[in-house]
């Protein structure tokens, strides 16, 4: 980890020293930010009792390219108002690394009507993809059902590199209407090396008129490319044990790559996707679903999956359940199928034992039929949690390939 | 004609104990436990706090009271069964449920049995049926303390403790099914804070994040996998290739690279092209069509740098000539890259 850091810094300073001021001493100030929010702020506050959660995993494969992982995640709530979390690792393939996922702390004011966060976090807001942020995120509500969103920062780079020129800034503007209906405005620009990569508008709506009707859609424009880039749009309908989904999405390939990008200029072939989506309890332990839809890029093919699932007990320790998957793009059609068997056997240990098979129409010099496998055992006594699995199967890289997995985590809470 | 009727009997009962061994499997029919009898009970004139006493004084940090055998027996002081009573008499999941209500959510008894005058079948409306799940839904808490305030606000946390671990999944406006992978995006967009009120920032980072770790995906031995389930290596060229611009929406071109890079799969690995003959030809050009299809592939080995190994061909007086499509337009300056590789 150290040496990652070390690393980290000296790569920032080929990039510039304000670039890397801001992210390696950002990064730390936040950290400081969050052990500090975790020990002093919690004994200041009677306000509720507060929450703390901790929790270590290390993980290790056993083949050919051993590699290891160890992953520390905390989380504390210490009143209504303040939660802080954080979650790095660290760990060996091919060479070391370590970074940090998410180092937030997150304020609120007491009735609700504003929240923030700060720090490293993912930011979801009205258009295209996510974003994995170093910033500000700034939510208000107002009681008449608008909220205005606002952020800012620098792109997530792995292991605290900066670069020149890169940040993230944007809003979202919504309004409910009659509970029902939620209508979003956003936008959202970034630069890449001080060059616009992605300059986007979007519109979101959500209708839920009953509890067993909904609709969502959401829309995105790269004024970059000056087309669109994303359109989804889905309804569903409940009726008691069964649902039905209707759903579309339009995407344009080339706008969703970096704007710097020669493909963003040379692709321009977009795809779609719609079908219907049904899911039927069928018996209290029994579940089915069903997906029919249909995939055109340049040509058309079938997109088919079902998909079923028994659970042994009340809880759901232990299933079965089996999946079939057709998808019928030309030049690229495949059929697969997958089994999956868990059973709880005694004193906390599980077993599972999954098998897939993936059969391609044609073989294209890479092998027609890639079988796959894993077993494992679980044993999770209190706040600790082993595991082992054997992995193997063939793909279109390798004739054969087996993997050890194994896994020890411990977990811890108080209040 | 009577060997027949032999058979036909055989046929029912083996069909019976079939269908009826179904149904437990199913989850249709249990043969040991049954529901409490709390209609019977109260019939019988037993009142609530005959068996439940310590929830006269009990607040948002005091145990369950459910009934201890001792509790049943100062009654039914003669047993049929020396079993614990509620081994058989109370549904299979009723003390997780009790339990779980009790250590998420903050309420307090004591705080609502004077206003309510003692009346627990106020809010535990099931009593008056044969059922023993007596906990009262949120609608049932809607009926007295209208929320709408803290719907709007996504301010759960007063009655929620830590609804981020309780994963009590919403009924109505939020459904979490099987598939709801495929369309939480769109979900995600429009109502990020309605996510946040129960997900934390490593449930979306976990995926979405630029600096995830390779290995804890591979290792939910316990429960399969969410996403990229069973052989999905050898799978995901196709189904990248099937549904170009879904890698984006979770993975940098860097994911791809370095991926194929180790693989010795990519571009500058020392390993050769891994593309088949022809791929760039004088008489059949696949690779222009596949680009056009699916550039997200293409940029998991040649974007960056490779940017140049496009523009050495496409560009105007070059074999691969200009590459723009028809009818091209772009608000982009001519010094943006990567305009400026030709337009300098």
């Amino acid at each position: 980890m150290v040496r990652s850091i070390a690393n980290a810094r000296h790569r920032s300073r080929a990039f510039g020293l304000v670039e890397a001021i801001v992210a390696t001493t950002g990064a730390l100030t936040i950290a400081v930010a969050v052990a500090m929010a975790w020990v002093v702020v919690p004994h200041r506050s009677a306000a509720a009792s507060p929450l703390y959660r901790l929790g270590a995993d290390a993980l290790v494969t056993a083949s050919n390219d051993s590699t290891g992982v160890v992953v520390l995640q905390g989380e504390a709530k210490s009143s209504r108002w303040l939660r802080a979390e954080a979650l790095v690792w660290g760990g060996h393939r091919g060479e070391d690394e370590a970074d940090a996922l998410v180092m937030s702390l997150r304020l609120r004011a007491p009735r609700g009507w504003a929240e923030g966060r700060l720090g490293r976090f993912i930011l979801s807001s009205g258009v295209g993809r996510p974003v994995h942020l170093d910033g500000i995120d700034g939510r208000v509500r107002a009681p008449w059902g608008t909220t205005v969103e606002l952020f800012g920062g620098l792109p997530v780079v792995p292991r605290f590199e900066a670069r020149r020129g890169d940040w993230v800034v944007g809003g979202r503007l919504s309004q409910s209407l009659f509970d029902s209906v939620q209508l979003g405005a956003s936008a959202l620009h970034q630069t890449d090396a001080s060059s616009p990569a992605r300059s986007d508008v979007g519109l979101d709506l959500t209708i839920v008129p009953t509890e067993y009707i909904d609709v969502v859609a959401r829309t995105t424009y790269d004024l970059l490319s000056n087309g669109l880039s994303e359109a989804l749009v889905q309804a569903g309908v409940g009726l008691g044990p069964m649902r039905a989904e209707l759903f579309g999405r339009h995407q344009t390939p080339a706008r969703l790559l970096p704007a710097t990008s020669i493909f963003s200029v040379i692709g321009d072939v977009p795809s779609r996707l719609g079908g219907l989506r049904l899911s039927w309890k069928v018996a209290p332990r029994l579940d089915v679903w069903v997906t029919l839809g249909v995939r055109e890029r340049d040509r058309v093919g079938e997109e088919l999956s079902a998909k079923t699932t028994l659970r042994l007990d009340d809880r759901g320790e232990g299933a079965l359940s089996l999946e079939v998957v057709r998808s019928g793009m030309p030049d690229n059609e495949w059929t697969g199928v997958r089994g999956l068997a868990r059973i709880p056997l005694f004193d906390s240990w599980i077993a599972r034992l999954e098998l897939e098979l993936a059969r391609r129409d044609d073989e294209k010099g890479r092998g027609r039929t890639w079988p796959w496998g894993i077993a494992s055992l679980a044993w999770q006594p209190g706040p600790w949690s082993f595991g082992a699995a054997l992995e193997a199967g063939a793909t279109p890289a390798y004739e054969y390939a087996v993997d050890g997995l194994f896994r020890m985590s411990y977990r811890w809470s108080a209040e | 004609m009577m060997r027949r009727r032999r058979r036909s009997f055989l046929v029912f009962v083996l069909g019976a104990v079939f269908v009826a061994s179904c149904a437990s499997v199913l989850g249709l029919r249990d043969n040991t436990r049954r529901p409490f009898e709390h209609r019977a009970h109260v019939i019988a004139g037993v009142t609530c706090v005959d068996c439940h006493g310590p929830i006269l004084t009990a607040t948002s940090t005091t145990p369950t009271v459910l009934p201890t055998n001792e509790s049943c027996l100062e009654c039914h002081d003669k047993p049929h069964d020396p079993a614990p009573c509620r081994g058989c008499h109370g549904l299979p999941g009723t003390d997780d449920r009790v339990a779980m209500a009790r250590y998420y959510l903050a309420y307090s008894h004591r705080q609502h049995l004077i206003p309510l005058s003692g009346n627990c079948a106020r809010c535990h409306e099931n009593v008056a049926r044969a059922n023993d799940s007596l906990l009262p839904t949120m609608a049932t808490c809607l009926g007295c303390h209208e929320h709408r305030g803290e719907f709007a606000a996504r301010d759960c946390d007063k009655c929620h403790v830590a609804m981020e671990e309780e994963h009590n999944r919403p009924a109505s406006h939020v459904v979490h099914e099987a598939n709801f992978v495929n369309r939480h995006g769109v979900a995600a967009a429009a109502s990020a804070d309605l996510c946040e009120t129960c997900h934390t920032e490593r449930d979306c980072a976990s995926c979405h994040g630029a600096t995830t770790a390779w290995l804890p995906d591979d290792f939910e031995v316990a429960s399969p996998r969410a996403l990229h389930s069973g052989a999905f290596m050898a799978r995901h060229a196709l189904e990248a290739a099937n549904d170009p611009g879904s890698c984006m929406s979770c993975h940098a071109e860097e994911t791809c690279r370095s991926c194929h890079a180790s693989a010795g799969i990519a571009s500058g690995s020392g390993f050769g092209s891994p593309h088949p003959a022809n791929w760039v030809g004088l008489t059949a050009n696949e690779h222009g069509l596949a680009a056009r299809r699916d550039p997200l592939a293409c940029a998991a080995c040649h974007s960056g740098p490779g940017e140049m190994l496009c523009v050495g061909c496409h560009k105007v007086g070059a074999v691969g000539g200009n590459p723009h499509s028809p009818g091209f337009e772009s608000s982009r300056r001519r010094t943006d890259r990567p305009c400026s590789l030709c337009h300098f």
